[in-house]
């Protein structure tokens, strides 16, 4: 049997007589007839298959290999009493796809044919990197076959890096008019030329490979030429080996601090619902959109300041990618969806793209655009590729690239408004009810022109101009690159400071800000008394209700702590430390928030470690940002950041004093 | 959810084996979230390379490099690492942007010497149903671990039915007490969640018993054409209301040759008894009368439960949307619609016309609920909103006529 293995298709053909066949990918494709379809019987009994390929310059060709080769195998074409199988490969081993058939299930041996010009030793020499790839030290190339080009010295050249790489030249294909005459006739030259020079190349090739079935054969291990040595080879210079060359192995991201651990096309998603009266296409597998559109326990659907019950999964769409997009691209996916959503009446459409595309390399941009001009719809592209581009963080960078186009730059900003960017819901309803974000905001006579990305229209984006400073809702880290980037972007002034949590950071914050804003001293202090009283009433209740108690903390690095400091201060808890999980680099964290709060930090420690210093240090009580707190075995509680101001702070510190009564029980 | 999530969540059902994926981060996030909660284990936090505080799915962490370079190494790693303890068994999966690599991990399964311990996949189940995944992984773990044996009469396998579903464990519990009553013994509970030694044994069972075959077709085939076991399905679908369960528990002792009198006069008397409820109520228990109901679940379910709803509760179909086929329980559906002159009903937008109670997704039917596009919504399958399950809440099963029979008999 033969399996042509180029996107080509053209191995067989001569043993058709000249015809080309059905190959496994248009079989595949075209989902008609039978999978026996794609085998037909040649000259001399030998059966063809052609594994195929996608259109030149869409899919993934090596996709395509590896999908015909499962195919081949699922489907029971290779009949049990094949005598040879014999693959012909593309000599440009590119990716993984190519180089399918050149593992050990498929081939027991390895030719390669070449010619005497450095292109061709160079892709001779990348088949023997991905041989070497596969096999160490293994035996398993039965030499190099010369495909005369018939050039000055090409015997030499050759033989001078089959030397260097340790393998024979197994036979010598002449240049020959013979080849040219046969393939016109749809001939083999055997067939055509039984008694020349190039058929008795073709017989040598034949009685090596019998050699090798009856046991006779010699195989050699890979042994590939680094780039100087095969430089060395192609100016004629003899090269002397005593050691193996090639590259030495690539660190693999494997650590706490290295490893990618979220989704940068999630991120992106999710900014991009933040637009309610768009549309979001996701372009990939289902599996992601499940995941950004809601996931097991519907994160995603939840309800608005107003109590109204919101679904991203309204708005959200999916391309279904499958197996088959991967092979033969999945524009024609892209395009239908957003054709068909422009026609539901969408006006703006976010496409947002997942790895599966961005390794195929779709032309997204280049469909947005034609769409767009077609149906009027404003469809924006959002190339995250999954993955490819990075985590949540750079996800969420070039998602706020896109959705900033919106922005009209011709709104002139009023003075007595502010945007505030990162402002979430949380689904705490008692924690919602008490938070102070407008009550602050209004009290300095300000007001909210646009929560950036929370529950927004197009509009919404397009005035966000309006706003004469953008406000952060907490320091996170991509609070404070959007911060920047919008103070680029759309010339909005940031506030440094984020709006506060807890007693003193919010009568500072509001004194600093207000003065920031232009607001009245008499204002800014009428508000400061408000909260002041607050927090006096407050700790008169509940002070020093834990007095004589030990307390660990367990936050990242880039946690908002002194609030919880302040609050315990008040219950009169301890703080023996606080211990931080090793941070990643892609968070691209710049500051480590923890150590303002002036107790010791303990970092890079993680869940394991926390667990031992409790059960070495046995402080009384742990709190925490971690969702493995509920696995502490001492009284702890997981602490969210709370909601702007004083009240929902009071609130968890009258948590954790019911915590501590509950616990004696 | 698709066929990739199906393949990730059915080698999770092996309680003490372990799931590898091979592909970002982000793709085991909500996998492995949904193993640690409905997967009965001792919860462990594991810390370090490749888990970083998560018990369950250990990740290559696919990133762009490897896209390009391969990285099969990683998994490689991983084997090297779970063999030093000792796991039983494992299942090597590959994301969907993992799969276009071509990595060779198979080579390195039989390289780290453990292919009489590990399967692999080798392709990745996007897009298609999640059903589908969740079989065809179900059928590569056993082609692994189970081998022709002996039947012990007396036990089946009960089948059909993933761990995510709706109220799994309660139901499985209360399929195991119905069955015990038969003098039935559950070998290994495929699917729903079993042990590596369970799995090993299942090919002595006499039958594998069935409650949803979407979950089972492939890896039933395979048990029945190499194994010797053969695959008991319910004449009118999965055991959803009296009728489909009375007949599901006929089939069964006919395989396995048991005898079912005492378990359909419980059933019997369950209805019985809730026919009294709701004759005593006169006219309220007769207030859903010809109103409608949707459906978006599998064939399997939603054949018998419309047959119900319509049988003998007296309610007409809005919609009634298939999330998962099977060509024979689909074909009595839309058999059984057309009688009632409900075909159009059949693939129907389900949030297209107002439906008095609708059936589906927690989330979906929730929102439908909110929107007022329905009156009743009975989560029956995820994903839904955040919840716990104390209560029953399997629409299957004993157990699951009453809670059906509760919320549409109680809808005002």
């Amino acid at each position: 049997m033969q399996v042509g293995c180029d996107p080509k298709h053209d191995s067989t053909r001569l043993l058709l007589g000249g015809r080309s066949q059905t190959t496994v990918l248009e079989y595949m494709d075209s989902k008609g007839g039978e999978p026996g379809d794609t085998v037909a019987v040649g000259k001399n009994g030998v059966v063809c298959i052609e594994a195929g390929g996608p259109e030149p310059g869409v899919g993934c060709a090596g996709r395509g290999i590896l999908t015909a080769f499962n195919f081949i195998e699922s489907n029971g074409l290779v009949d049990a009493d094949t005598d040879v199988m014999v693959y012909d490969v593309l000599g440009d081993v590119v990716c993984g796809g190519f180089a399918v058939p050149l593992r050990r299930k498929y081939a027991d041996a390895v030719f390669i044919v070449t010619s005497g010009e450095f292109m061709s030793l160079y892709a001779a020499n990348n088949v023997l990197k991905g041989i070497r790839n596969f096999d160490g030290d293994r035996c398993r190339v039965a030499g190099l076959i010369l495909n005369r080009r018939g050039n000055k010295g090409e015997v030499e050249y050759v033989g001078n890096f089959a030397d260097a790489v340790g393998l024979p030249i197994v036979s010598v294909i002449p240049r020959s008019d013979d080849f040219s005459i046969s393939e016109s006739e749809g001939k083999t030259v055997s067939e055509r030329f039984p008694d020349s020079e190039g058929s008795a190349a073709m017989e040598k090739i034949a009685s090596v490979i019998e050699g090798l079935r009856n046991g006779d054969g010699t195989l050699y291990p890979a042994d590939p030429l680094d780039d100087e040595d095969l430089d060395k080879v192609a100016k004629g210079i003899r090269i002397v080996r005593n050691r193996r060359h090639g590259k030495g192995e690539r660190a693999l991201a494997v650590s706490e601090r290295e490893t990618l651990r979220s989704c940068g096309a999630s991120m992106a998603a999710l900014c991009c619902t933040g637009i309610e009266d768009a549309d979001v296409v996701v372009h990939g597998p289902l599996s992601c959109h499940y995941f950004f559109s809601g996931g097991y326990d519907s994160a995603m659907m939840s309800e608005d300041r107003a109590r109204r019950v919101k679904s991203v999964g309204e708005r959200m769409f999916c391309t279904d990618l499958t197996d088959r997009s991967s092979i033969f691209g999945g524009g024609r996916e892209l395009e239908t969806l957003l054709r068909s959503r422009a026609a539901a009446g969408s006006r703006l459409i976010f496409a947002v793209t997942t790895c599966v595309p961005g390794i195929i390399g779709d032309d997204v941009e280049g469909i947005c655009a034609s769409v767009s001009e077609e149906t009027g719809a404003r469809i924006v592209p959002v190339l995250a590729d999954g993955i490819l581009n990075g985590g949540a963080t750079q996800g969420r960078d070039i998602a706020l690239s896109a959705i900033t186009s919106l922005v009209d730059m011709g709104v002139r900003p009023e003075p007595d408004a502010v945007n505030i960017i990162g402002y979430d819901c949380s689904p705490d309803r008692t924690i919602m009810a008490v938070d102070d974000t407008e009550r602050l905001i209004g009290g300095l006579g300000l007001r909210i022109n646009c929560l950036f990305l929370h529950e927004n229209t197009a509009g919404d984006v397009a005035n966000l101009r309006r706003g004469a400073a953008n406000l952060m809702y907490s320091s996170a880290v991509g609070n404070k690159r959007a911060l920047r980037f919008l103070e680029e972007r759309t010339g909005i002034p940031g506030y440094a400071e984020p709006l506060p949590v807890g007693i003193s950071n919010t009568l500072r914050w509001m004194e600093d800000f207000g003065r920031h804003m232009g607001v009245p001293e008499d204002s800014r202090h009428r508000l400061a008394d408000i909260f002041a009283r607050e927090a006096e009433a407050f700790k008169g209740t509940y002070g020093g209700r834990l007095e004589g108690s030990r307390c660990i903390l367990y936050f990242n690095t880039w946690s908002e702590i002194d609030w919880v400091i302040e609050i315990l201060g008040i219950l009169g808890v301890k703080i023996d430390s606080v211990c931080c999980p090793a941070e990643n680099k892609w968070n691209l964290v710049e500051e480590q928030m923890v150590e303002r709060a002036g107790v010791p930090v303990r970092y890079d420690v993680d869940f394991d470690e926390f667990r031992n210093i409790i059960g070495s240090e046995r402080p009384d009580m742990a709190l925490g940002n971690n969702l493995m707190m509920s696995q502490v075995p001492i009284p702890h509680y997981s602490l969210r950041r709370p909601r702007t101001g004083i009240r929902s702070a009071f609130e968890y510190a009258k948590r954790i004093v019911r915590m501590m009564e509950v616990s004696g029980l | 959810m698709d066929g990739f999530y199906g393949s990730m969540l059915a080698a999770e059902s092996l309680i003490d084996g372990t799931t590898i994926l091979h592909g970002p981060g982000g793709c085991r996030v909500l996998a492995s979230s949904m193993s640690s909660r409905t997967v009965r284990r001792d919860f462990t936090t594991v810390e370090g390379e490749f888990f970083f505080h998560r018990s369950r799915i250990p990740c290559t962490f696919v990133d762009r490099d490897d896209y390009i370079y391969g990285a099969s190494k990683k998994v490689a790693m991983i084997l090297k690492m779970l063999g030093s303890e000792s796991v039983g068994f494992a299942t090597v999966l590959e994301s969907p942007g993992a799969s276009l690599i071509g990595d060779k991990l198979q080579d390195e399964v039989i390289e780290q010497g453990m292919s009489d311990r590990v399967a692999v996949l080798g392709k990745c189940y996007m897009s298609e149903t999640f059903a589908y995944g969740y079989d065809r992984t179900l059928e590569a773990m056993a082609e692994k671990l189970a081998r022709r044996q002996e039947k012990r009469k007396g036990t089946v396998n009960l089948v059909g039915l993933s761990h995510t579903a709706r109220g799994c464990h309660h139901l499985v519990r209360e399929m195991h007490g119905l069955l015990g009553i038969m003098g039935l013994e559950v070998t290994a509970d495929i699917g729903p969640g079993c042990t590596v030694e369970q799995i090993r044994r299942s090919s002595s069972a006499s039958a594998n018993v069935c409650l949803c075959p979407e979950y089972f077709s492939s890896c039933g085939r395979f048990y029945e054409e190499e194994l010797g076991v053969p695959l008991v399905r319910g004449p009118l679908g999965a055991p959803v209301g009296y009728d489909a369960l009375r007949a599901w528990f006929g089939a069964v002792a006919e395989c396995t040759d048991t005898d079912c009198s005492e378990v359909l006069e419980i059933i019997d008397e369950d209805e019985c008894d809730m026919n009294c409820i709701i004759e005593s109520s006169l006219a309220m228990g007769e207030i859903m009368d010809f109103r409608t109901y949707s459906i978006l679940g599998e064939a399997s379910v939603a054949y018998p439960l419309a047959s119900w709803l319509s049988k003998k509760m007296r309610m007409v179909p809005n919609a009634v949307v298939l999330s998962e086929n099977d060509g024979s329980y689909e074909t009595a559906l839309r058999e059984f619609l057309g009688r009632m002159s409900s075909g159009e009903a059949l693939g129907k937008d389900i949030r297209d016309g107002y439906s008095d109670v609708v059936f589906g997704p927690g989330s979906m039917a929730d929102m439908m609920a909110e929107k007022g596009e329905c009156r009743t919504a009975v989560d029956i399958s995820i994903p839904s909103r955040e919840y716990l399950d104390i209560m029953p809440r399997s629409v299957i099963g004993l157990a699951g006529c009453r809670m059906v029979a509760d919320r549409v008999l109680n809808t005002r």
